[in-house]
């Protein structure tokens, strides 16, 4: 009798303490609500994406991060854009990189100048790394988003011929040598040459991000000899290009293809003075960049590789609707 | 296992409060979100009817610049006057989303604008569509879509053109001319930002014809291809609202047209967002339901436990009466029924002792009277007597009836003790008398004959002994000895029913009414007057009490008599079923019964 007489005061208590507890679960479900919110805002206050681009300003680079804005403030997110001034600055982004990764960053999209270092400066972080634009080749590197630049390469130099008929000399003009994209757009373009045997290579000069530099590389080019056409490996080399031809009043004569769509290079594009260039996607690159770090925190799988197409944009497709919403970023 | 009743109530509240909530709360819950998307689809509808307003009162508000432009350009003699610059430059003023405006001719050629910018050489004025729209239809106003204005040298800007044939004075001439006023998203922009539906909804505009996309919140994504509107259901509707899952989540899509320019704003909500409320009351009927289960398991634990006590206290009564303590009330306070139960076990329990006692004084009784009637039998002052007559015998060498006084008496003894049990056979009980009858009439010297009969059925029947012995003594004292003639004593018993009846029957003396009115009611207690009836006092007494503790209140004896007629005797017992075969087998043969009689 005593047994079950405790046994049913017993099960009684454990009751009314449970209920107690539910009670006060149920009753101040805010209190719980708050503190659960209040720990994922503080959580997604506190941890910034880093974003480093390699070139503060250009149009290029603007786009991409208005790409990035529009994803961090999609997935509310803080966004901290770097970069440094200029594309050749291979030391400077290291040492943001790295203070970036000391100051705790949470996810860091990286747009590479030197994919060597960078792969080992990021060699050893547990935060998830993404790489836009320029290929890491570093296991730690968890997607790659940007284009096929050998792709984008062979797409450049099929223009060339189509618009050289086939039979030409041709200058090539990049960066840096070092430059990984560089390179595999070289390698496209060569081998897409390859197909075209009067087409003949004059050089392949590098002439960094600088426009006056390429112009000046230009002229002495031009200088030397007969040049039918010229491809641009990046923006800053076809305005150059195009300002030295433009001088010696041979827009028509000299065919010139050329990558991305800065302001200028469309100027150029639409009044004959570039005959082609590749467009790559900016703003999406920046958008899956920061989409896609958000997801690696939450520890969702990301794709190993976005390949984002790549288009070649001449005078006559360059005011398609399709490729106004491409070329010219829609600013409000 | 069988249940107690503490989990019966428990259970059985809980699970039909549970089952009672549930089903409400099922009821409220469907009506409430039926209610829920009903308001939901009338408040963003009416969202979406503001946004459509609201862009009419803008695109109308723009066409009375137009118009007001347009009157100015009529107005002026000279379109290159400063006068009428100012004052274009001045309408530009008020509308910071007017971007530029320009007058062409028909030709395609500038004729002024605002502010100066310069036309690209290399662009083709009259292949541009607004230019077209402009020329084919004179005088009307018409709306461009979304696209890049590129006509001016160093600068690409997403506008809306507005472009309109009109005929103006230049140069003193009337000229065909064309008038284009670019404008800028920024007002759309914030017609539509200002809208909120949910977090995640939104507000977009396509255009009527060709479902191009005018404004979009996201437009950037969808024209890279990174978000997908599903437009096509949209404009098939000129009004009204659908849901939409293209998207892989629940959404409710409103449409309504803008009337003067042909486009569609479309209101984009989330279900999900839309109902947060049914989610709200969802969780919320979800914790009161749990609040309300608990209560319940709780209160009816509380009270089956309240129920159950005093039922457990009693049990815990009874299982210390069952030890055999009788003493012990039960003193439980609860409910009323409870209470009652506990009041009427008490009495139970009292009556219980009440009977205990009886029945212990019964048996006290019982005990008394078997040892008095055994006392009875082997009363020395019969034995005395008995042998005394037999020692007379002897003197006289009366062999024959000392052989039968000595074989009844032993008989007698025999019957009398039986083994100490208290019951036997109704012959056996006959053969008793026979022998006791026997032993007087010798000692009485053939005073008196005697017969005994029985019902052959009788026989084996169980009665108690030493029932008849104390009567025939009474009837052979105080009937017979005082007789002068002899006496007769007849005993007899059959079946009455469902009782044996015994009768025994004197011719003596009989008794006064007043004496048999003593016996009857049983407080005769003899008189005492002689020695020799001091062992058979008690008779009569004893043969009623034992039967009556025996058998029961309806049975007894009755006595009959008359004075000089004689007393007649009549005892009662029920008829019980035969008890075993020994009783019968120890009877007597009934024929040699009757031969009571002296030869």
């Amino acid at each position: 009798m005593r047994y079950s007489g405790k046994l049913r005061y017993g099960f009684a208590g454990a009751a009314a303490v449970a209920a107690l507890v539910l009670l006060a679960l149920v009753l101040f479900p805010s209190m719980m609500d708050s503190f659960r919110t209040d720990g994922l805002e503080e959580e997604g206050k506190s941890t910034p994406i880093t974003l480093m681009l390699r070139q503060k300003d250009s149009d290029y680079w603007n786009t991409v991060r208005k790409g990035a804005e529009a994803a961090a403030k999609e997935f509310g997110v803080q966004l901290q854009i770097i970069a440094p001034d200029d594309e050749d600055d291979v030391e400077g982004q290291l040492a943001m990189i790295r203070s970036a990764i000391k100051q705790g960053t949470h996810a860091l999209i990286v747009a590479a100048l030197d994919d060597m270092a960078v792969s080992r400066a990021v060699g050893d972080v547990r935060i998830p790394v993404i790489a836009i634009d320029t290929e890491l080749t570093s296991s730690h590197v968890r997607s790659y988003i940007g284009s096929n630049h050998y792709d984008a390469g062979q797409k450049a130099g099929e223009k060339m011929i189509e618009l050289l008929q086939g039979k030409g000399q041709v200058v090539i003009l990049s960066i840096t040598q070092d430059d990984r994209n560089t390179e595999q757009r070289v390698h496209g373009l060569l081998d897409a040459f390859k197909n075209a045997p009067d087409i003949e290579v004059l050089g392949n000069r590098y002439c960094m991000s600088s426009p006056e530099y390429c112009q000046e590389v230009t002229s002495v080019l031009m200088d030397k000899g007969e040049v039918d056409g010229i491809v641009a490996l990046n923006a800053g080399a076809s305005i150059g290009a195009s300002r030295e031809v433009d001088r010696r009043g041979m827009s028509k004569a000299v065919k010139m293809v050329a990558f991305d769509s800065a302001l200028e290079q469309l100027e150029l594009l639409q009044d004959g003075k570039l005959h082609g260039t590749i467009v790559q996607n900016p703003f999406s690159m920046g958008y899956l960049g920061v989409k896609y770090a958000v997801e690696a925190m939450d520890g969702k799988e990301i794709p190993e590789r976005v390949e984002i197409p790549t288009k070649v944009i001449d005078n006559e497709n360059m005011f398609w609707m399709d490729n106004q919403k491409l070329l010219f970023p829609f600013v409000k | 296992m069988r249940k107690s009743i503490q989990f019966i109530i428990t259970v059985s509240f809980s699970l039909f409060s549970v089952i009672v909530i549930s089903v409400l709360g099922l009821l409220l819950y469907d009506k409430f979100s039926k209610t829920e998307e009903q308001s939901a689809i009338v408040s963003t509808q009416q969202i979406v009817e503001q946004v459509s307003y609201n862009l009419e009162d803008y695109v109308r508000g723009m066409t009375e610049v137009f118009k007001v432009i347009d009157g100015t350009i009529n107005n002026s003699e000279a379109i290159d006057q400063d006068t009428f610059l100012s004052e274009l430059d001045t309408i530009m003023r008020t509308r910071e989303d007017m971007i530029s405006l320009s007058l062409f001719t028909d030709q395609g050629e500038l004729l002024t604008n605002r502010p100066m910018q310069e036309i690209r050489s290399t662009i083709q004025l009259t292949e541009q569509t607004w230019f077209k729209s402009a020329v084919e239809t004179p005088n009307h106003l018409s709306f461009s879509l979304p696209h890049i204005q590129n006509i001016y040298r160093g600068s690409y800007r997403w506008v809306v053109s507005m472009s309109k044939g009109i005929t103006i004075t230049h140069n003193g001439v009337q000229t065909k001319a064309v008038l284009l006023v670019d404008v800028n998203f920024k007002k759309i922009d914030e017609l539509c930002q200002r809208v909120s539906l949910g977090k995640k909804g939104y507000v977009y505009i396509i255009d009527d014809s060709a479902g191009n996309i005018v404004y979009h919140p996201q437009q950037q994504l969808i024209y890279i291809g990174l978000k997908y509107e599903n437009v096509e259901p949209a404009l098939k509707y000129a009004y009204g609202n659908y849901i939409d899952d293209s998207t892989g989540e629940d959404r409710l899509i409103t449409i309504k047209t803008v009337n003067n320019i042909g486009w569609k704003v479309v209101g984009v909500s989330y279900m999900d967002e839309v109902m947060t409320s049914k989610q709200e009351v969802n969780d919320y009927m979800l914790r009161v339901l749990l609040i309300v289960l608990l209560l319940v398991v709780v209160i009816s634990a509380i009270m089956s436990a309240r129920i159950s006590r005093p039922i457990k206290q009693l049990e815990k009564a009874m299982k210390t009466v069952e030890r055999g303590d009788f003493n012990t009330g039960v003193e439980v306070r609860g409910a009323l029924e409870v209470e009652r139960l506990s009041q009427r076990y008490n009495l139970m329990m009292v009556k219980i002792k009440g009977l205990m006692n009886q029945i212990v004084l019964e048996q006290e009784a019982k005990r008394k009277y078997e040892l008095e009637a055994l006392q009875a039998q082997i009363n020395p002052h019969f034995l005395y007597n008995t042998l005394n007559s037999v020692v007379r015998m002897v003197g006289m060498s009366k062999n024959e009836d000392i052989i039968r006084t000595i074989t009844s008496l032993s008989k007698l003894f025999r019957i009398s003790l039986n083994k100490g049990q208290p019951i036997v056979a109704v012959g056996e009980e006959l053969e008793h008398a026979r022998h006791y009858l026997t032993i007087q009439q010798i000692r009485f010297k053939n005073k008196f004959n005697f017969t005994i009969e029985a019902e052959e059925d009788v026989l084996a029947c169980p009665t108690i002994k030493l029932i008849l012995q104390p009567i025939i003594e009474n009837a052979i004292i105080h009937g017979i000895e005082q007789m002068v003639d002899v006496g007769v004593i007849e005993v007899r018993a059959m079946m009455v029913g469902s009782r044996i009846r015994f009768t025994i029957r004197d011719n003596g003396l009989g008794m006064s009414p007043e004496k048999l009115a003593e016996i009857s009611a049983g407080t005769f207690r003899g008189s005492g007057d002689s020695a020799s009836y001091s062992g058979s006092g008690v008779g009569v007494h004893n043969v009623r009490e034992r039967i009556r503790i025996y058998f029961g209140e309806e049975y007894g004896l009755v006595y009959e008599s008359e004075l000089e007629e004689g007393t007649t005797v009549t005892i009662e017992i029920p008829r019980l079923p035969v008890i075993d075969g020994r009783s019968s087998g120890a009877a007597t043969n009934p024929s040699e019964l009757g031969k009571g009689e002296r030869e």
